[in-house]
């Protein structure tokens, strides 16, 4: 399994082996063994992750929940679900962002938060429980509502999205869609999905960033016994800390004390000592 | 730059849409029930919003025109406050919408003429009285201004209800709209102000203090009255030396006779908010300062929130008549 973490890593979600191939070799990924209830993928570096979750809303919605579970994923890691979709009249192999995720059977709209700097174009998605041929001015999927839906229970709305590659419109439908043709469709986008990849890790990263503890909070917690609320106070105060006395060591100001009550007691204390200066 | 703008079914064809929609020709357009359905859902992110806000144009169905909180006043009995947006242009670190909204998009009123009839309604229950309304709560009044027409909009009704007093809280220079009409007495712009090592330290993408200054001066040229706001005010160690230049640059520029009143308070947060903006921004010095909670709310500490207001207000005392001073604080 990946290691713990404080954000930072990608977790791709795909309906078919054929839309996940070149994924796989893109970001060199090896599949768990044994399998688990889906297929899952990670590289060793425990950046990225992909679940082939098989095809319908409800297989990507349990891939998903299945996937968190067992990954120990964070607030600030990345999901996004990867795959071929139909469009009335966007021309074959254009890859598109959804803005809008509409789930045709229960009429339920979702809209994927656009904050990441991208050059791709964005549609509004629908996805249906069976494949159509009536195309109409949007994206046709099978899976996207479940996985957004449930992927925004976990994650965090700006760092969730849906790329979807085109593989038939009203003028070439999916009848003549097959494996080898699944594969070459996204295999043709690789570099765009990675360029995207990249600037939702920009966001994420800002976000482990902030939420990452200050290097000196582990030492207090391997030295003294803090109830849950007082890692709490511990940790605004070392925040403080290194805003307002960066370089200095926050354990030489606590000599002495005992308790995790004395210890925070000399840190306030310390910090209420030195005179506030927002700018320098 | 607006990128991505989404549009509640109920505005679609709204006149004030189609104008905003003009401005933007490039932008996606998303078309929504409500906005409720895009803004301030759940794990959403102000701080991964306010890197690329979009704008939400919508209709506001209920509670426009609301009692202002106490203290929000100018001398006035009746005082109330509305919002033709939510959110703001700029990213001032003290705000209180960072830890009162999850999300960082724009949502844009456009039923002008509903806020309008309520604010009929307000004065036609008090004929008598003199009623002040406050613009600039949730957002910047003039920020956006040559897009939302929100001045060209709303300035009518004040033109002829004169017992109505309105106030333009700002940062902006967006002031072209208000230049190119006749003043109106009884409209205050309020351009809040801070030092400019505070200003630059915390009101990111703002204005600089030096334009916001120049544009209060073109408003008095035209004959607008001004109202300068000191709030919230920042404690730093140099904070007497900062505000004293502030105070001497400000009052040896305007004119005394267009500055209609001069307001402070100290940095304050309801505690909720408070933490939700400490945890978005924990890098920020700001929230290291000597804070303290009481009653709820996260201010400065009473020994430094006094030393901060008592310094301010004699200053301040030195130029403005104590009749067109209001604190938003008590002030020992």
């Amino acid at each position: 399994m990946p290691v713990d973490n404080g954000g930072g890593r990608t977790h791709l979600f795909c309906a078919l082996p054929s839309e996940a191939e070149a994924l796989i070799r893109a970001f060199q990924l090896k599949e768990d063994k044994p399998p688990g209830l889906f297929r899952r993928y990670q590289s060793t570096c425990g950046l990225y992750c992909l679940v082939i979750s098989g095809s319908g809303r409800l297989n990507a919605a349990a891939a998903v929940a299945w996937h968190h579970a067992g990954a120990r994923a964070a607030p600030a890691d990345v999901w996004l679900n990867i795959g071929i979709a139909g469009h009335g009249r966007h021309p074959l192999g254009g890859m598109y962002l959804a803005h809008k995720i509409t789930e045709r059977q229960s009429g339920r709209h979702w809209y994927p938060q656009m904050v990441a700097q991208t050059d791709l174009a964005s549609a509004p998605l629908i996805t249906l429980d069976r494949a159509s041929a009536n195309y109409e001015e949007a994206l046709f999927d099978m899976e996207a509502s479940g996985f957004y839906e449930m992927a925004r229970r976990l994650g965090t709305t700006e760092l969730i999205h849906c790329l979807k590659v085109i593989s038939d419109n009203a003028e070439q439908p999916a009848g003549a869609i097959n494996a080898g043709r699944v594969k070459a469709l996204i295999a043709a986008q690789i570099d765009k999905i990675k360029a995207f990849v990249l600037a939702l890790q920009a966001l994420s990263q800002e976000l482990a960033v902030a939420s990452a503890p200050p290097a000196a909070y582990q030492g207090f917690i391997d030295r003294w016994r803090f109830s849950q609320t007082e890692r709490v106070q511990l940790l605004r105060l070392l925040r403080r800390w290194q805003l307002r006395l960066p370089g200095e060591n926050p354990l030489q100001s606590v000599q002495g004390g005992q308790t995790a009550r004395e210890i925070l007691h000399g840190l306030r204390q310390a910090l209420e000592q030195q005179r506030f200066k927002l700018h320098d | 730059m607006i990128e991505t703008i989404y549009i509640e079914q109920a505005v679609a064809d709204h006149p004030q849409t189609a104008a905003v929609l003009a401005r933007y020709p490039r932008a996606v357009r998303i078309g929504c029930e409500r906005y409720g359905e895009i803004f301030n859902r759940k794990a959403q992110n102000f701080r991964l919003q306010k890197r690329r806000p979009a704008l939400i144009l919508a209709a506001r169905h209920g509670g426009r025109v609301l009692p202002a909180p106490a203290r929000y006043a100018l001398g006035a009995r009746h005082n109330y406050y509305f919002s033709h947006m939510l959110n703001c242009l700029y990213d001032c670190r003290y705000c209180f919408l960072q830890g009162m909204f999850r999300a960082a998009h724009y949502v844009l009123f456009v039923n002008y003429a509903d806020f309008i009839d309520d604010m009929r309604a307000v004065v036609a229950a008090a004929p008598a009285e003199t009623i002040h309304f406050f613009s600039g709560y949730d957002c910047d009044s003039l920020a956006l201004d040559p897009v939302s027409g929100f001045t060209q909009a709303f300035l009518p009704f004040f033109e002829t209800h004169k017992k109505a007093l309105l106030e333009l809280r700002t940062k902006s220079t967006q002031i072209s709209a208000l230049l190119k009409r006749e003043p109106l007495a009884n409209v205050i712009i309020a351009f809040s102000l801070a030092p400019s090592m505070i200003a630059g330290a915390l009101e990111h993408r703002a204005p600089g203090v030096g334009q916001r200054l120049r544009a209060m001066l073109e408003l008095q040229q035209a004959g607008w009255q001004i109202g300068l706001r000191f709030d919230p005010l920042i404690y730093s160690a140099d904070f007497k030396r900062q505000y004293a230049g502030l105070f001497e640059r400000l009052f040896a520029a305007v004119d005394p006779a267009l500055t209609h009143s001069v307001s402070l308070g100290s940095f304050r947060l309801p505690r909720d908010y408070f933490r939700r903006i400490e945890r978005l921004y924990p890098d920020e010095k700001l929230f290291a300062s000597p804070l303290t909670e009481a009653d709820g709310m996260v201010g400065y500490r009473a020994d430094i929130r006094a030393e901060l207001l008592d310094f301010c207000q004699a200053q301040i005392m030195r130029h403005v008549p104590a009749e067109k001073f209001f604190p938003c604080e008590a002030v020992s």
